[in-house]
């Protein structure tokens, strides 16, 4: 009964429900101000005398539960046009930093990205599994877009790749995330 | 493809969300059938016909195919002119 309300309750643009733009909002702060946090710990690692400092690892960790509250929330109410909104925003964080840090913390901030990337593919599969004919045709044809479109990027930055600065994965995956979005609003467009 | 689905839901004063309910589909699949956006497959085809408890060709009509008896003659008149 809540998929009805949410179809209901949609933006100007697309099927992107207002109710979730809240929570994707926060799930993004969250994350955003969560692993900022817990970078800027991890990096004083280094220097001598810094011990466990509350201070940033309990807002740090804090950050990372609201994320991963509101990301459940929209989870479900399968809302996963907001997820990938969200997938979008928040990807180009995981960007390697050229700034010194432990191998330890590198090490675990990379196996937790890793977890986190492992849950949402899951939750979204699972997602996309339950809905009806239709919800699957869009989502369909949002990947189908997302794939060409990727295709005809990658194949444009491969013509002038020696006029442009050097591409980094995680903008490769955001880029694929939001023509995916992109995809899926024409699609819900057409059978609006 | 053609169908019914309005006229049934409204003999049964059912809402989109009240037979999206009943199909186990959202409401927006079923407003998409309505307006013709969108073709079911045939298991929702079928599943269509049993909750109306009518027959699949009650409830879809292909696109060019007649539905009453009289669009019946006209178009096998109109075919017939044209060969």
């Amino acid at each position: 009964m809540q998929d009805a309300t949410a179809d209901e309750r949609t933006l100007g643009l697309g099927g992107m429900s207002r109710d979730g733009l809240l929570p994707a909002l926060l799930a993004v702060a969250g994350l955003w101000g969560g692993l900022a946090v817990l970078r800027l710990y991890a990096w004083h690692q280094l220097e001598p005398g810094w011990g466990v400092h509350l201070g940033l690892l309990l807002p740090g960790f804090l950050g990372l539960v609201l994320a991963g509250w509101m990301a459940t929330r929209l989870a479900r109410r399968r809302d996963h046009p907001w997820l990938m909104f969200v997938a979008v925003v928040v990807l180009p964080i995981f960007q390697p930093q050229n700034k010194p840090g432990v191998l330890f913390w590198r090490l675990v901030g990379g196996v937790c990205g890793l977890a986190l990337v492992a849950v949402a593919v899951y939750a979204f599969v699972r997602m996309v599994a339950r809905t009806d004919e239709l919800e699957r045709r869009i989502n369909q044809e949002a990947l189908s877009f997302a794939f060409a479109s990727s295709l005809v990027l990658a194949i444009a930055y491969s013509l002038f790749q020696d006029l442009l600065p050097p591409l980094q994965g995680v903008w490769v995956a955001a880029a694929m995330s939001a023509t995916w979005l992109l995809g899926w609003n024409v699609s819900w467009s057409r059978y609006r | 493809m053609r169908n019914r689905l309005r006229v049934l839901r409204a003999e049964r004063e059912w809402s989109q969300a009240e037979l999206a309910r009943r199909l186990s589909v959202s409401r927006q699949t079923v407003n998409a059938i309505e307006n013709g956006r969108y073709d079911p497959s045939l298991p929702l085809a079928f599943a269509i016909a049993r909750v109306f408890s009518q027959t699949i060709e009650d409830v879809f009509t292909p696109d060019g195919a007649a539905t009453t008896p009289e669009e019946a003659v006209d178009l096998s008149s109109a075919r017939r002119r044209r060969s």
